[in-house]
């Protein structure tokens, strides 16, 4: 034990000591930079050019294929910052695109030479945005020219390609992301009845051929845009280890990019409590993450103004025109996810209250929420975002925990419009309560565990037939193999005690979790009991106790029915077992 | 006075930035050693070596929870294996996909060395008996080891091209950490063992779906 603290404090010290010689450097030697100020400041001179210009970025089209060949519509790179140096470097001029790409400033009359660098950035009261190479340089990207002030004049078009031909750094990606950024900032400008303002600074990473995953030692292979919560930072994919033209890239996704944003608005504008993590749109999870994932692809869908989720990797140079027949093997898409429709169902629930576990379910269930009502059978409904968004920006965010889309929709319905039609809907199957998760832990009355309203039936299933239970977490239907209490503890002694029947393989197991727990980890538990009983009855007793000092705060019991044992045959069901719970003593009844 | 204390300031720093990297490097060699928890520091090994190469640049971050896009709508599951009495390795590719149910796909191999194709184009119906998968292989003879292969997966939705691409880099020494691996995983753990081990498995930089 002494060696050991011995080469700790060893190790911190040379670490600390380094880092008090150059702060701003990493541990293999390269170069911190931070992000230059903005520039807003507005110069005047008593004889001045105006100089005038258009500045626009490109993009690939979205094709049969895939990712195709360039647009040749050309896009206007809206309220983005313009920076005016003289020869010698010196800033003498600020200026910033107007919405259609225009611009327009001032500059001496001197006749000397000066340049324009129009960047991937917005500080304004439509956008705050900054899209950056990367982490290290924090440095936007530039079209910049250079020009003579001899008189009034208008500028060459300014052009950020997306052609590797035209600029090996494809910066039109870049513009693509900060023209998203802007996009949703106005969407929710005006779908929030005046409640929204553009506060927060949003900072977007990428780079052509860079996975951004690499830069925290995640899988270079697996090519990932996301979100960092708390961090303001956004991350999106430039391609696979330097590669553009068949591996997955985002830059051109605006599903993707505005997806990505959903989280940064969740993170700025309500409250997120999901453990984040790796999801398929196609088994059950953690009702925390769906909701999270589902309202931020509900987002881009709605910012869009169209029911699709479409994610492309490479490229190709096909067209509009292009037959299916006639598509390469370089691009297509990972996902071409009409959300109205469903066609080739995701994530389709089978039982009520499934659907909040079920993050494509989330997704569809709020498109119908705010589509035509006359689009779809079963969806009478039309209420608009704003109505969405002042639920998610108030109840379901003040003062509560775990947010899923139960309490989402428990809020919701305080509030109205009514839209408990679409509850029922067969691709849905949501309800408005918090019976499936964080159910409340209030005592009941009832002290009698006998009553049916103090005993809870369980039965393990399957999540999918290829993600069948087999004793691990990552494998637990948390809709039908778990069930949630929430706790709220004063601080004390906390004794949690569960009795169930032993019955055929049935096997539950206790834990207690901390607030914003990550489900199977150890680091989230305050403490469990999973006594080992592997279906035997002379070692399973039907009880698990746990008694633990819990400082104040906020927990999540969860009673976990244990699959590891074997089954009677092949697939066949596990065993049905009822059980009750007290905490401190008291019943929890429903 | 002052001049001096900062000269000889700078002095020790440069002397202690050029032994910066191996000094780091015994630093987190002995942090390692302590089994301090990755939970709150990912340390230099674990990044990426790809970015650091062709950038020469990296970033430490404290572990963090990632909300991250949907992946991909077709899995393809690979894994290769070496026959004990062959002269090659066998490469199996399982592909799934729900969104694809009872669809015809074509797939390909590519080598990565060359870009040129290791089989002709195939096509294949997922099976629907089985979960929408269907098993591909090929064989890879010893001498063509390291292998760098690229399996691409494509059908048709809705008039679009949907698909898949999966990467896979063999090395002779894979297979035989590989082998070992297989025997060492055939152990059977107690419920109590295992769920120990599941819970405090460091958590990835994806956390646990």
């Amino acid at each position: 034990m002494k060696r050991k603290s011995a080469i700790r404090i060893f190790a911190g010290s040379a670490v600390l000591f380094l880092a008090a010689c150059s702060s701003s450097k990493s541990s293999s030697g390269s170069s911190t930079s931070q992000e230059k100020p903005y520039c807003n400041q507005t110069f005047s001179y008593s004889t001045f050019h105006t100089i005038t210009g258009h500045a626009q970025y490109e993009r690939r089209l979205h094709t049969v294929c895939g990712l195709g060949d360039v647009d040749p519509t050309t896009y206007p790179i809206r309220y983005a910052e313009i920076q005016i140096f003289d020869h010698t470097g010196s800033l003498v001029q600020c200026a910033e695109t107007d919405g259609s790409g225009n611009f327009s400033f001032k500059v001496p009359d001197d006749n000397q030479t000066y340049s324009i660098a129009i960047n991937s950035r917005s500080y304004n009261a439509l956008n705050k945005t900054s899209v950056l190479k990367d982490p290290v340089s924090n440095e936007p990207y530039s079209l910049t020219t250079n020009f003579i002030s001899d008189a009034d004049k208008s500028l060459a078009t300014l052009t950020a390609t997306a052609n590797e031909a035209g600029d090996f750094n494809i910066p039109g990606g870049a513009f693509n992301i900060l023209d998203n950024t802007f996009k949703a900032n106005d969407f929710l400008t005006n779908h929030s009845g005046g409640s929204f303002n553009v506060t927060a600074k949003l900072r977007a990473y990428w780079k052509r051929g860079i996975n951004p995953v690499t830069y925290f030692g995640g899988n270079p292979s697996q090519g990932v845009s996301f979100y960092v919560p708390g961090s303001n930072n956004l991350y999106i994919l430039g391609g696979i280890d330097g590669d553009i033209g068949v591996n997955d890239t985002d830059h051109f996704d605006d599903s993707i990019i505005l997806h990505e944003f959903g989280h940064f608005v969740e993170d700025n504008y309500s409250v997120s409590s999901s453990p984040g993590g790796t999801h398929y749109g196609r088994y059950i999870i953690d009702p925390r993450l769906a909701w999270s994932e589902g309202f931020a692809t509900f987002f881009q869908a709605a910012v869009l103004g169209q029911p699709f989720y479409q994610d492309t990797f490479g490229h190709d140079n096909s067209t509009a025109a292009t037959l299916v027949s006639s598509c390469g093997a370089s691009t297509g898409y990972f996902f071409d996810y009409n959300i109205e429709t469903n066609v080739s169902a995701m994530d389709v629930p089978t039982t009520l209250g499934e659907g909040n576990f079920r993050e494509f379910a989330i997704t569809r269930f709020l498109w119908d929420a705010i589509d035509s009502a006359s689009g779809e059978a079963g969806d009478a409904i039309q209420i608009d975002f704003t109505d969405l968004f002042n639920v998610y920006t108030s109840g379901f965010k003040n003062g509560e925990h775990f947010q899923d889309m139960g309490l989402f929709l428990r809020e919701q319905a305080l509030v109205g419009p009514n839209i408990s039609s679409l509850y029922s809907k067969s691709d849905a199957l949501m309800r408005a309560s918090r019976a499936d998760f964080a159910a409340s832990d209030n005592p009941a009355t009832i002290k009698n565990p006998a009553s049916p309203s103090c005993q809870y039936t369980i039965q393990a299933q399957d999540n999918a037939s290829d993600w069948k239970e087999n004793g691990s977490f990552a494998k637990s239907n948390q809709f039908a193999s778990n069930d949630f209490y929430y706790l709220q503890h004063p601080g004390g002694p906390l004794s949690v005690n569960l009795s169930y029947v032993v019955s055929g393989n049935a096997d539950l197991d206790l834990y207690v979790y901390k607030d914003n727990y990550t489900y199977g980890s150890a680091s989230s538990l305050l403490s469990y009991s999973a006594r080992p009983s592997m279906g035997s009855p002379s070692l399973d007793n039907g009880l698990e106790n746990i008694n633990v000092f819990a400082p104040a705060g906020i927990y999540m019991v969860n009673v976990q029915y244990y699959t590891g044992n074997p089954r009677n045959g092949s697939g066949a069901p596990f065993s049905s077992t009822t059980y009750t719970i007290k905490i401190n003593g008291s019943l929890i009844c429903h | 006075m002052k001049k001096r204390s900062v000269s000889k300031n700078k002095k020790i720093c440069r002397i202690l930035k050029s032994y910066h990297a191996i000094i780091v490097l015994a630093a987190f060699t002995l942090l390692s050693f302590t089994n301090i928890s990755h939970e709150t520091t990912i340390n230099a090994e674990s990044m990426s070596s790809r970015y650091i190469a062709s950038t020469g640049e990296q970033v430490h971050s404290n572990t963090f929870i990632d909300l991250q896009k949907p992946r991909q709508s077709v899995f393809i599951n690979t894994s290769y294996e070496k026959l004990s009495d062959q002269n090659h390795v066998r490469v199996l590719a399982q592909i799934n996909s729900q969104i694809l149910s009872n669809k015809t796909i074509r797939y390909q191999w590519t080598s990565l060395e060359n870009s040129q194709l290791v089989s002709d184009p195939v096509s294949g119906a997922l099976d629907l008996s089985n979960n929408n998968e269907i098993q591909v292989e090929i064989a890879i003879t010893d001498n063509q080891l390291p292998a760098k292969l690229r399996l691409q997966v494509f059908s048709i939705l809705n008039g679009k091209q949907i698909g898949s691409i999966k990467e896979i880099t063999i090395n002779a020494e894979d297979i035989k950490a590989s082998s070992q691996q297989r025997v060492k995983a055939q152990g059977v753990l107690s419920k109590e063992e295992a769920i120990r081990q599941e819970l405090n498995a460091a958590p990835s930089w994806q956390p646990r779906q």
